[in-house]
Protein backbone atom coordinates (compact mmCIF):
# COMPACT_ATOMS: atom_id res chain seq x y z
CA UNK A 1 0.00 0.00 0.00
CA UNK A 2 2.98 2.64 1.40
CA UNK A 3 5.31 1.69 -2.10
CA UNK A 4 2.39 2.39 -5.10
CA UNK A 5 2.77 6.63 -4.07
CA UNK A 6 6.48 6.09 -2.88
CA UNK A 7 7.63 5.06 -6.24
CA UNK A 8 5.04 7.57 -8.41
CA UNK A 9 6.54 10.02 -6.22
CA UNK A 10 9.95 8.60 -7.63
CA UNK A 11 8.96 8.56 -10.75
CA UNK A 12 7.21 12.01 -10.78
CA UNK A 13 10.47 13.18 -9.77
CA UNK A 14 12.48 11.36 -11.86
CA UNK A 15 10.36 12.87 -14.64
CA UNK A 16 10.73 16.39 -13.74
CA UNK A 17 14.36 16.07 -13.82
CA UNK A 18 14.72 14.02 -17.24
CA UNK A 19 12.31 16.86 -19.05
CA UNK A 20 14.97 19.70 -17.48
CA UNK A 21 17.97 18.06 -18.37
CA UNK A 22 16.91 17.25 -21.81
CA UNK A 23 15.84 21.03 -22.37
CA UNK A 24 19.36 21.74 -21.05
CA UNK A 25 20.72 19.31 -23.64
CA UNK A 26 18.27 20.62 -26.18
CA UNK A 27 20.22 23.95 -26.12
CA UNK A 28 23.44 22.92 -26.12
CA UNK A 29 23.38 20.01 -29.36
CA UNK A 30 21.66 23.29 -31.16
CA UNK A 31 24.46 25.31 -30.59
CA UNK A 32 26.54 22.95 -32.66
CA UNK A 33 23.41 23.24 -35.96
CA UNK A 34 23.67 25.46 -38.76
CA UNK A 35 20.25 27.49 -38.68
CA UNK A 36 19.10 25.93 -41.94
CA UNK A 37 19.41 22.14 -40.33
CA UNK A 38 17.38 24.28 -36.92
CA UNK A 39 14.82 25.39 -39.20
CA UNK A 40 14.53 22.19 -41.14
CA UNK A 41 13.95 20.28 -37.99
CA UNK A 42 13.68 21.28 -33.80
CA UNK A 43 14.46 18.23 -32.20
CA UNK A 44 17.44 16.42 -35.42
CA UNK A 45 21.12 16.42 -33.82
CA UNK A 46 23.70 18.42 -35.48
CA UNK A 47 25.33 16.62 -38.38
CA UNK A 48 28.97 17.14 -37.30
CA UNK A 49 30.02 19.14 -34.46
CA UNK A 50 30.64 22.96 -35.89
CA UNK A 51 32.31 25.71 -33.16
CA UNK A 52 31.60 28.58 -36.07
CA UNK A 53 28.40 29.10 -33.71
CA UNK A 54 30.48 29.91 -31.12
CA UNK A 55 33.24 31.63 -32.65
CA UNK A 56 29.70 34.13 -33.93
CA UNK A 57 28.51 34.42 -30.69
CA UNK A 58 31.89 35.52 -28.87
CA UNK A 59 33.38 37.73 -31.67
CA UNK A 60 30.42 39.23 -33.68
CA UNK A 61 28.00 38.96 -30.72
CA UNK A 62 30.22 40.46 -28.53
CA UNK A 63 29.78 37.95 -25.89
CA UNK A 64 33.60 38.09 -25.51
CA UNK A 65 33.59 41.13 -24.73
CA UNK A 66 30.52 40.82 -22.29
CA UNK A 67 32.22 37.64 -20.63
CA UNK A 68 35.12 40.22 -19.51
CA UNK A 69 33.07 43.05 -18.78
CA UNK A 70 30.98 40.69 -16.11
CA UNK A 71 34.47 39.41 -14.60
CA UNK A 72 35.70 42.26 -13.83
CA UNK A 73 33.06 44.03 -12.41
CA UNK A 74 31.74 41.06 -10.47
CA UNK A 75 35.36 40.58 -9.06
CA UNK A 76 35.58 44.22 -7.83
CA UNK A 77 31.79 44.01 -6.76
CA UNK A 78 32.32 41.16 -4.85
CA UNK A 79 35.65 42.07 -2.94
CA UNK A 80 34.38 45.94 -2.26
CA UNK A 81 30.99 44.39 -0.90
CA UNK A 82 33.10 42.59 0.97
CA UNK A 83 35.26 44.69 2.48
CA UNK A 84 32.75 47.42 3.21
CA UNK A 85 30.21 44.87 4.80
CA UNK A 86 32.70 43.00 6.89
CA UNK A 87 33.91 46.37 8.56
CA UNK A 88 30.05 47.38 9.37
CA UNK A 89 29.39 43.77 10.53
CA UNK A 90 32.04 44.01 12.99
CA UNK A 91 30.92 47.31 14.55
CA UNK A 92 27.04 45.97 14.69
CA UNK A 93 28.06 42.63 15.98
CA UNK A 94 30.70 44.18 18.32
CA UNK A 95 30.81 47.21 19.23
CA UNK A 96 27.89 48.66 21.91
CA UNK A 97 26.55 52.21 20.87
CA UNK A 98 23.03 54.21 20.43
CA UNK A 99 22.15 53.43 17.50
CA UNK A 100 23.26 50.05 16.91
CA UNK A 101 20.13 48.42 16.43
CA UNK A 102 18.65 51.41 14.52
CA UNK A 103 21.21 50.92 11.67
CA UNK A 104 21.27 47.14 11.75
CA UNK A 105 17.44 47.31 11.00
CA UNK A 106 18.03 50.27 8.76
CA UNK A 107 20.34 47.65 6.74
CA UNK A 108 18.11 45.24 6.68
CA UNK A 109 14.54 46.94 5.52
CA UNK A 110 16.51 47.34 2.09
CA UNK A 111 16.01 43.69 1.71
CA UNK A 112 12.04 43.88 1.97
CA UNK A 113 12.07 47.12 -0.17
CA UNK A 114 10.80 46.17 -4.35
CA UNK A 115 13.66 47.83 -6.08
CA UNK A 116 11.37 49.01 -8.45
CA UNK A 117 10.03 51.57 -5.97
CA UNK A 118 13.21 53.98 -5.67
CA UNK A 119 14.69 52.50 -9.11
CA UNK A 120 13.56 56.09 -10.82
CA UNK A 121 14.97 58.58 -8.18
CA UNK A 122 18.24 56.48 -7.92
CA UNK A 123 18.35 56.93 -11.85
CA UNK A 124 18.03 60.79 -11.27
CA UNK A 125 20.14 60.57 -8.57
CA UNK A 126 23.10 58.69 -10.65
CA UNK A 127 22.23 60.83 -13.56
CA UNK A 128 23.31 63.63 -11.53
CA UNK A 129 26.32 62.21 -10.49
CA UNK A 130 27.33 60.53 -14.05
CA UNK A 131 27.11 57.37 -12.89
CA UNK A 132 24.80 56.01 -15.30
CA UNK A 133 26.14 54.16 -18.51
CA UNK A 134 29.39 53.36 -16.84
CA UNK A 135 30.73 49.99 -14.69
CA UNK A 136 31.98 52.19 -11.77
CA UNK A 137 28.53 53.27 -11.53
CA UNK A 138 27.39 50.23 -11.66
CA UNK A 139 30.08 48.74 -9.30
CA UNK A 140 29.29 50.94 -6.61
CA UNK A 141 25.57 50.58 -7.15
CA UNK A 142 26.12 46.52 -6.71
CA UNK A 143 28.18 47.15 -3.66
CA UNK A 144 25.14 49.18 -1.97
CA UNK A 145 23.10 46.69 -2.98
CA UNK A 146 24.78 43.36 -1.62
CA UNK A 147 25.74 45.54 1.54
CA UNK A 148 22.34 44.73 3.53
CA UNK A 149 22.41 40.44 2.98
CA UNK A 150 25.76 40.77 3.83
CA UNK A 151 25.93 42.44 6.33
CA UNK A 152 22.62 40.50 7.71
CA UNK A 153 25.00 37.41 7.63
CA UNK A 154 28.32 38.76 8.67
CA UNK A 155 26.75 40.24 11.96
CA UNK A 156 25.25 37.11 12.80
CA UNK A 157 28.54 35.63 11.67
CA UNK A 158 30.63 37.87 13.83
CA UNK A 159 28.10 37.06 17.38
CA UNK A 160 28.88 33.19 16.62
CA UNK A 161 32.63 33.84 17.25
CA UNK A 162 34.35 34.03 21.16
CA UNK A 163 35.51 37.09 21.76
CA UNK A 164 38.10 36.02 23.85
CA UNK A 165 40.87 36.16 21.82
CA UNK A 166 40.04 39.78 20.32
CA UNK A 167 40.02 41.20 24.01
CA UNK A 168 42.94 39.38 24.91
CA UNK A 169 44.69 41.36 21.99
CA UNK A 170 43.36 44.71 22.81
CA UNK A 171 44.39 44.31 26.38
CA UNK A 172 48.00 43.60 25.51
CA UNK A 173 48.01 46.84 23.76
CA UNK A 174 46.80 46.11 20.25
CA UNK A 175 44.91 49.04 18.54
CA UNK A 176 41.17 47.99 17.90
CA UNK A 177 41.78 48.64 14.18
CA UNK A 178 44.82 46.06 14.42
CA UNK A 179 42.67 44.00 16.32
CA UNK A 180 39.89 43.90 13.38
CA UNK A 181 42.60 42.99 10.81
CA UNK A 182 44.85 40.79 11.86
CA UNK A 183 42.19 38.52 14.63
CA UNK A 184 38.76 39.02 14.03
CA UNK A 185 38.74 39.07 10.12
CA UNK A 186 40.68 35.72 9.78
CA UNK A 187 38.87 33.95 12.38
CA UNK A 188 35.82 34.96 9.95
CA UNK A 189 36.91 33.28 7.20
CA UNK A 190 34.42 30.85 6.78
CA UNK A 191 31.31 33.12 6.63
CA UNK A 192 33.35 35.85 4.32
CA UNK A 193 33.99 32.99 2.05
CA UNK A 194 29.80 32.01 1.90
CA UNK A 195 29.05 35.67 1.67
CA UNK A 196 31.21 35.88 -1.43
CA UNK A 197 30.24 33.07 -2.91
CA UNK A 198 26.35 34.60 -3.01
CA UNK A 199 27.33 37.82 -3.95
CA UNK A 200 29.42 36.48 -6.79
CA UNK A 201 26.91 34.65 -8.37
CA UNK A 202 23.86 37.08 -7.82
CA UNK A 203 26.74 39.95 -9.67
CA UNK A 204 27.93 37.58 -12.44
CA UNK A 205 23.58 36.77 -12.84
CA UNK A 206 22.63 40.71 -12.63
CA UNK A 207 20.18 42.41 -15.13
CA UNK A 208 17.81 44.69 -13.22
CA UNK A 209 20.46 46.70 -12.93
CA UNK A 210 22.97 46.33 -16.06
CA UNK A 211 19.41 47.22 -17.59
CA UNK A 212 18.57 50.30 -16.02
CA UNK A 213 22.45 51.94 -16.03
CA UNK A 214 24.11 50.82 -19.15
CA UNK A 215 23.30 52.06 -22.85
CA UNK A 216 26.30 51.36 -24.24
CA UNK A 217 26.68 48.20 -26.14
CA UNK A 218 30.41 47.53 -25.43
CA UNK A 219 29.98 48.38 -21.67
CA UNK A 220 26.61 45.62 -21.47
CA UNK A 221 27.43 42.71 -18.68
CA UNK A 222 26.60 39.25 -20.02
CA UNK A 223 22.92 39.10 -19.07
CA UNK A 224 22.05 42.54 -20.68
CA UNK A 225 23.96 41.11 -23.76
CA UNK A 226 21.69 38.09 -23.80
CA UNK A 227 18.72 40.01 -23.56
CA UNK A 228 19.67 41.77 -26.54
CA UNK A 229 20.91 39.16 -28.77
CA UNK A 230 17.44 37.31 -27.94
CA UNK A 231 15.56 40.35 -28.53
CA UNK A 232 17.38 40.54 -31.84
CA UNK A 233 16.53 37.39 -33.09
CA UNK A 234 12.53 38.61 -34.27
CA UNK A 235 14.52 40.51 -37.11
CA UNK A 236 17.75 38.27 -37.42
CA UNK A 237 17.07 34.79 -36.65
CA UNK A 238 20.21 33.31 -35.93
CA UNK A 239 19.14 31.26 -33.47
CA UNK A 240 21.75 28.54 -33.20
CA UNK A 241 24.68 31.15 -32.72
CA UNK A 242 22.04 32.84 -29.58
CA UNK A 243 22.27 29.23 -28.10
CA UNK A 244 25.85 29.19 -28.50
CA UNK A 245 25.88 32.13 -26.15
CA UNK A 246 23.52 30.93 -24.05
CA UNK A 247 25.84 27.75 -23.67
CA UNK A 248 28.85 30.22 -23.03
CA UNK A 249 26.48 32.40 -20.22
CA UNK A 250 25.53 29.18 -18.61
CA UNK A 251 28.66 26.83 -18.52
CA UNK A 252 30.84 28.77 -15.86
CA UNK A 253 28.21 28.82 -13.72
CA UNK A 254 27.59 24.87 -14.04
CA UNK A 255 31.18 24.10 -13.95
CA UNK A 256 31.25 26.16 -10.39
CA UNK A 257 28.28 24.77 -9.00
CA UNK A 258 29.85 20.83 -9.85
CA UNK A 259 33.02 22.23 -7.85
CA UNK A 260 31.34 24.12 -5.01
CA UNK A 261 27.40 22.22 -4.70
CA UNK A 262 27.50 21.82 -0.78
CA UNK A 263 29.30 25.55 -0.01
CA UNK A 264 26.87 27.29 -2.08
CA UNK A 265 23.29 25.39 -0.79
CA UNK A 266 25.19 25.66 2.79
CA UNK A 267 25.82 29.46 2.51
CA UNK A 268 21.86 29.38 1.04
CA UNK A 269 20.61 27.95 4.04
CA UNK A 270 22.47 30.25 6.11
CA UNK A 271 21.14 33.34 4.83
CA UNK A 272 17.87 32.34 4.66
CA UNK A 273 17.09 30.60 7.52
CA UNK A 274 19.53 31.62 10.62
CA UNK A 275 17.29 35.21 10.55
CA UNK B 1 38.34 50.42 28.78
CA UNK B 2 37.94 48.04 25.67
CA UNK B 3 34.50 49.04 25.34
CA UNK B 4 35.69 52.75 24.88
CA UNK B 5 38.58 51.57 22.29
CA UNK B 6 36.19 49.95 20.44
CA UNK B 7 34.09 52.82 20.07
CA UNK B 8 37.01 54.63 18.10
CA UNK B 9 36.33 51.43 15.51
CA UNK B 10 32.91 52.86 14.82
CA UNK B 11 33.28 55.90 12.20
CA UNK B 12 36.16 54.05 9.78
CA UNK B 13 33.89 50.83 9.87
CA UNK B 14 30.89 51.35 9.45
CA UNK B 15 31.11 55.13 7.77
CA UNK B 16 31.54 53.13 4.21
CA UNK B 17 28.73 51.53 4.67
CA UNK B 18 26.57 53.66 6.05
CA UNK B 19 27.05 56.70 3.67
CA UNK B 20 26.73 53.84 0.52
CA UNK B 21 23.61 52.54 1.81
CA UNK B 22 21.89 55.77 2.73
CA UNK B 23 23.14 57.38 -1.19
CA UNK B 24 21.97 54.56 -2.33
CA UNK B 25 18.75 53.19 -1.20
CA UNK B 26 17.43 55.46 2.32
CA UNK B 27 17.70 59.27 0.17
CA UNK B 28 15.92 57.45 -3.47
CA UNK B 29 13.51 56.13 -1.43
CA UNK B 30 12.40 59.25 0.48
CA UNK B 31 12.36 60.56 -2.91
CA UNK B 32 10.03 58.24 -4.38
CA UNK B 33 7.32 58.66 -1.67
CA UNK B 34 8.11 62.52 -2.70
CA UNK B 35 8.13 61.97 -6.35
CA UNK B 36 5.27 59.83 -6.37
CA UNK B 37 2.61 62.98 -5.27
CA UNK B 38 3.98 65.09 -7.88
CA UNK B 39 3.22 65.22 -11.54
CA UNK B 40 6.74 65.09 -12.48
CA UNK B 41 7.56 63.77 -16.23
CA UNK B 42 11.26 63.07 -15.47
CA UNK B 43 12.42 65.55 -18.12
CA UNK B 44 10.40 69.15 -17.38
CA UNK B 45 12.44 70.72 -14.54
CA UNK B 46 9.01 71.95 -12.71
CA UNK B 47 7.42 69.22 -10.13
CA UNK B 48 4.11 70.20 -9.34
CA UNK B 49 2.61 68.69 -6.19
CA UNK B 50 -0.46 67.08 -6.80
CA UNK B 51 -1.48 65.38 -3.79
CA UNK B 52 -2.89 61.37 -4.09
CA UNK B 53 -4.09 61.99 -7.85
CA UNK B 54 -1.62 59.61 -9.04
CA UNK B 55 -2.85 56.83 -6.63
CA UNK B 56 -6.16 57.59 -7.50
CA UNK B 57 -5.16 57.65 -10.84
CA UNK B 58 -3.89 53.89 -10.60
CA UNK B 59 -6.61 52.51 -9.01
CA UNK B 60 -8.71 53.74 -12.12
CA UNK B 61 -6.34 52.72 -14.78
CA UNK B 62 -7.35 49.33 -16.45
CA UNK B 63 -3.70 48.40 -17.29
CA UNK B 64 -2.41 48.61 -13.55
CA UNK B 65 -5.60 47.20 -12.47
CA UNK B 66 -5.11 43.64 -15.26
CA UNK B 67 -0.84 43.87 -13.82
CA UNK B 68 -1.92 43.88 -10.28
CA UNK B 69 -4.50 41.03 -10.99
CA UNK B 70 -1.38 39.07 -12.84
CA UNK B 71 0.68 39.26 -9.84
CA UNK B 72 -1.87 37.87 -7.66
CA UNK B 73 -2.52 34.77 -10.40
CA UNK B 74 1.37 34.45 -11.06
CA UNK B 75 1.89 34.38 -6.87
CA UNK B 76 -1.16 32.21 -6.15
CA UNK B 77 -0.41 29.84 -9.55
CA UNK B 78 3.01 29.17 -8.45
CA UNK B 79 2.31 29.37 -4.55
CA UNK B 80 -0.08 26.13 -5.02
CA UNK B 81 2.85 24.30 -7.40
CA UNK B 82 5.38 25.00 -5.76
CA UNK B 83 5.16 24.37 -2.55
CA UNK B 84 3.61 20.86 -2.43
CA UNK B 85 6.24 20.19 -5.44
CA UNK B 86 9.70 21.04 -3.42
CA UNK B 87 8.03 19.91 -0.84
CA UNK B 88 7.46 16.68 -1.96
CA UNK B 89 11.09 16.56 -3.32
CA UNK B 90 12.73 17.79 0.07
CA UNK B 91 11.03 14.78 1.22
CA UNK B 92 12.42 12.49 -1.02
CA UNK B 93 15.68 13.68 -1.25
CA UNK B 94 15.93 13.88 2.43
CA UNK B 95 15.02 9.72 2.57
CA UNK B 96 18.24 9.60 0.05
CA UNK B 97 17.49 7.84 -2.66
CA UNK B 98 19.99 6.79 -5.17
CA UNK B 99 21.52 9.20 -7.24
CA UNK B 100 20.29 12.07 -4.65
CA UNK B 101 23.11 13.86 -5.21
CA UNK B 102 22.36 14.12 -8.81
CA UNK B 103 19.01 15.05 -8.46
CA UNK B 104 19.56 17.63 -6.38
CA UNK B 105 21.84 19.30 -8.50
CA UNK B 106 19.53 19.15 -11.61
CA UNK B 107 16.92 20.49 -9.06
CA UNK B 108 18.49 23.26 -7.98
CA UNK B 109 21.05 24.17 -10.94
CA UNK B 110 18.58 26.75 -12.81
CA UNK B 111 18.10 28.96 -9.61
CA UNK B 112 22.27 29.63 -10.01
CA UNK B 113 21.49 30.33 -13.60
CA UNK B 114 20.41 34.38 -14.30
CA UNK B 115 17.14 35.16 -15.00
CA UNK B 116 17.68 36.14 -18.36
CA UNK B 117 19.37 32.37 -18.96
CA UNK B 118 15.87 31.16 -17.81
CA UNK B 119 13.88 33.73 -20.30
CA UNK B 120 15.41 32.91 -23.26
CA UNK B 121 15.97 29.10 -22.74
CA UNK B 122 12.17 28.99 -22.57
CA UNK B 123 11.71 31.57 -24.66
CA UNK B 124 13.00 29.66 -27.31
CA UNK B 125 10.97 26.87 -26.17
CA UNK B 126 7.57 28.36 -26.33
CA UNK B 127 8.52 29.72 -30.19
CA UNK B 128 5.98 29.27 -32.39
CA UNK B 129 8.03 28.57 -34.97
CA UNK B 130 11.04 26.92 -34.24
CA UNK B 131 10.03 26.07 -30.25
CA UNK B 132 10.93 22.72 -28.56
CA UNK B 133 7.32 22.61 -26.94
CA UNK B 134 5.16 23.05 -30.30
CA UNK B 135 7.27 20.58 -32.09
CA UNK B 136 7.40 18.11 -29.73
CA UNK B 137 3.63 17.95 -29.70
CA UNK B 138 3.27 18.12 -33.76
CA UNK B 139 5.68 15.12 -33.48
CA UNK B 140 3.33 12.89 -31.43
CA UNK B 141 0.40 13.83 -33.26
CA UNK B 142 -1.58 16.30 -30.53
CA UNK B 143 -1.43 19.22 -33.54
CA UNK B 144 -4.90 20.41 -31.59
CA UNK B 145 -2.65 21.62 -28.60
CA UNK B 146 -0.34 23.95 -30.12
CA UNK B 147 -0.28 27.38 -30.02
CA UNK B 148 1.49 30.82 -30.05
CA UNK B 149 2.40 30.29 -26.17
CA UNK B 150 3.63 33.86 -25.37
CA UNK B 151 1.05 34.80 -27.78
CA UNK B 152 -2.28 35.92 -25.47
CA UNK B 153 -2.17 36.18 -21.78
CA UNK B 154 -4.66 33.39 -21.32
CA UNK B 155 -1.36 31.26 -23.01
CA UNK B 156 1.33 33.02 -21.13
CA UNK B 157 0.17 33.08 -17.77
CA UNK B 158 0.46 29.32 -17.58
CA UNK B 159 3.68 29.28 -19.93
CA UNK B 160 5.98 31.84 -17.90
CA UNK B 161 4.75 30.22 -14.31
CA UNK B 162 6.28 27.12 -15.15
CA UNK B 163 9.50 29.36 -15.96
CA UNK B 164 9.07 30.85 -12.62
CA UNK B 165 8.60 27.81 -11.30
CA UNK B 166 11.61 26.09 -12.92
CA UNK B 167 13.81 29.09 -11.85
CA UNK B 168 12.53 29.08 -8.29
CA UNK B 169 12.04 25.54 -7.16
CA UNK B 170 15.54 24.84 -6.11
CA UNK B 171 15.85 27.57 -3.45
CA UNK B 172 12.62 25.89 -1.58
CA UNK B 173 13.91 22.27 -2.48
CA UNK B 174 17.04 23.05 -0.44
CA UNK B 175 15.91 25.38 2.50
CA UNK B 176 13.06 22.28 3.35
CA UNK B 177 15.80 20.12 2.79
CA UNK B 178 17.77 21.37 5.78
CA UNK B 179 14.56 22.05 7.85
CA UNK B 180 13.59 18.44 7.42
CA UNK B 181 17.48 17.37 8.24
CA UNK B 182 16.94 18.82 11.24
CA UNK B 183 14.16 16.83 12.42
CA UNK B 184 15.56 14.13 15.09
CA UNK B 185 14.94 10.23 13.54
CA UNK B 186 13.57 9.90 17.11
CA UNK B 187 10.92 11.68 16.47
CA UNK B 188 9.86 9.57 13.54
CA UNK B 189 11.30 6.24 15.58
CA UNK B 190 8.39 7.25 18.47
CA UNK B 191 5.87 8.25 15.95
CA UNK B 192 6.10 4.75 14.36
CA UNK B 193 6.11 2.94 17.38
CA UNK B 194 2.87 4.86 18.30
CA UNK B 195 1.04 3.38 15.07
CA UNK B 196 1.22 6.35 12.95
CA UNK B 197 1.84 5.75 8.99
CA UNK B 198 4.06 7.94 6.86
CA UNK B 199 0.95 10.23 5.86
CA UNK B 200 0.18 10.66 9.68
CA UNK B 201 3.72 11.16 10.65
CA UNK B 202 4.01 14.06 8.17
CA UNK B 203 0.92 15.87 8.90
CA UNK B 204 1.75 15.37 13.02
CA UNK B 205 5.45 15.53 13.12
CA UNK B 206 7.27 16.96 10.16
CA UNK B 207 5.22 19.36 9.22
CA UNK B 208 4.93 21.13 12.67
CA UNK B 209 8.09 20.99 13.11
CA UNK B 210 9.10 22.90 9.25
CA UNK B 211 6.52 25.40 10.76
CA UNK B 212 9.21 28.34 10.49
CA UNK B 213 10.75 27.34 7.50
CA UNK B 214 7.95 27.49 5.79
CA UNK B 215 6.71 30.85 7.13
CA UNK B 216 9.93 32.21 5.78
CA UNK B 217 9.31 30.72 2.56
CA UNK B 218 5.55 31.96 2.38
CA UNK B 219 6.92 35.54 2.94
CA UNK B 220 9.77 34.60 -0.04
CA UNK B 221 7.58 33.69 -2.46
CA UNK B 222 5.31 36.98 -1.54
CA UNK B 223 7.66 39.25 -2.20
CA UNK B 224 9.17 37.00 -5.16
CA UNK B 225 5.72 37.43 -6.93
CA UNK B 226 5.26 41.15 -6.12
CA UNK B 227 8.45 42.01 -7.63
CA UNK B 228 8.38 39.78 -10.91
CA UNK B 229 9.95 41.56 -13.43
CA UNK B 230 12.83 40.36 -15.48
CA UNK B 231 11.97 37.01 -16.59
CA UNK B 232 8.60 38.68 -17.91
CA UNK B 233 10.12 41.45 -19.78
CA UNK B 234 12.69 39.44 -21.21
CA UNK B 235 10.55 36.56 -22.16
CA UNK B 236 7.99 38.91 -23.88
CA UNK B 237 10.76 41.04 -25.81
CA UNK B 238 9.44 44.45 -25.22
CA UNK B 239 5.77 43.44 -26.02
CA UNK B 240 4.67 44.13 -22.81
CA UNK B 241 0.66 44.48 -23.69
CA UNK B 242 0.43 40.72 -24.51
CA UNK B 243 0.77 39.75 -20.01
CA UNK B 244 2.11 42.82 -18.50
CA UNK B 245 2.74 42.01 -14.16
CA UNK B 246 3.40 45.13 -11.92
CA UNK B 247 7.05 45.17 -12.33
CA UNK B 248 7.04 45.63 -16.17
CA UNK B 249 4.19 48.40 -16.18
CA UNK B 250 6.35 50.67 -13.31
CA UNK B 251 9.29 49.94 -15.76
CA UNK B 252 7.36 51.13 -19.13
CA UNK B 253 5.19 54.03 -17.55
CA UNK B 254 8.38 55.67 -16.09
CA UNK B 255 11.38 55.10 -19.23
CA UNK B 256 9.07 55.07 -22.54
CA UNK B 257 5.76 57.17 -20.60
CA UNK B 258 7.63 59.54 -19.27
CA UNK B 259 5.66 60.01 -16.01
CA UNK B 260 8.26 59.59 -13.07
CA UNK B 261 5.58 60.76 -10.79
CA UNK B 262 2.78 57.94 -12.00
CA UNK B 263 5.70 55.41 -12.29
CA UNK B 264 6.93 56.42 -8.30
CA UNK B 265 3.18 55.84 -6.75
CA UNK B 266 2.79 52.62 -8.28
CA UNK B 267 6.28 51.52 -6.47
CA UNK B 268 4.76 52.93 -3.57
CA UNK B 269 1.50 51.01 -3.92
CA UNK B 270 3.76 47.97 -4.67
CA UNK B 271 5.76 48.64 -1.41
CA UNK B 272 2.64 48.57 0.36
CA UNK B 273 1.10 45.97 -0.78
CA UNK B 274 4.41 43.38 -0.17
CA UNK B 275 4.28 45.29 3.57
CA UNK B 276 0.66 44.27 4.09
CA UNK B 277 1.38 40.99 2.61
CA UNK B 278 4.49 39.98 4.57
CA UNK B 279 2.56 41.44 7.85
CA UNK B 280 -0.98 39.56 7.27
CA UNK B 281 1.21 35.83 6.57
CA UNK B 282 2.79 36.58 9.73
CA UNK B 283 0.18 36.98 11.71
CA UNK B 284 -1.62 34.54 10.19
CA UNK B 285 0.82 31.64 10.47
CA UNK B 286 2.22 32.26 13.70
CA UNK B 287 2.04 28.91 16.17
CA UNK B 288 3.34 28.75 19.01
CA UNK B 289 6.84 27.47 17.85
CA UNK B 290 7.90 24.16 18.76
CA UNK B 291 11.47 24.02 20.27
CA UNK B 292 13.03 20.44 20.21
Amino acid sequence: MQRLPKLLAILFMGGYCLSSLIALFWVTYTSFKTNPEFFASTWSLPAELRWSNYAYAWDNAEIGRYFFNTAYITALATSGTLLVSAMAAYVLSRVPFRFSRFTFYLFLSAMMVPPMLYLFPLFVQMRHLHLTNSHFGLIVLYIATGLPFSIFVLTGFFRTLPTEMEEAALIDGASPWRTFWTIALPLAKPGLIAVSIFNCINYWNEFFWSLILLRTGKLYTLARGLQTLFWNMSTESRWTELFAGLVIVMLPLIVVFILLQNRITEGLTVGALKG
Amino acid sequence: MIQRELRKLIAPLLGPALVLHIAFFVLPVCNAFYYSLTSWSGVSPEKEYIGLANFVRAFADHTFLTALENVFLFGILGFLVVFPLSLLFAVILSKKPPFAGFLKFVVFAPTLLSVVVTAVLWGSIYNPVIGLLNETLRNVGLDSLTRPWLGSRHNALPAIAVAMIWQGLGTYVILFLAGLQKIPLSFYESAELDGANAWQQFWHVTLPLLWDVVQILVIFWIIGAFQAFALIFVITRGYPNVIEVLGTYIYWAGFQGQSIGYASAMGVVMFFFVLAFSLVVNRLMRRESVEY
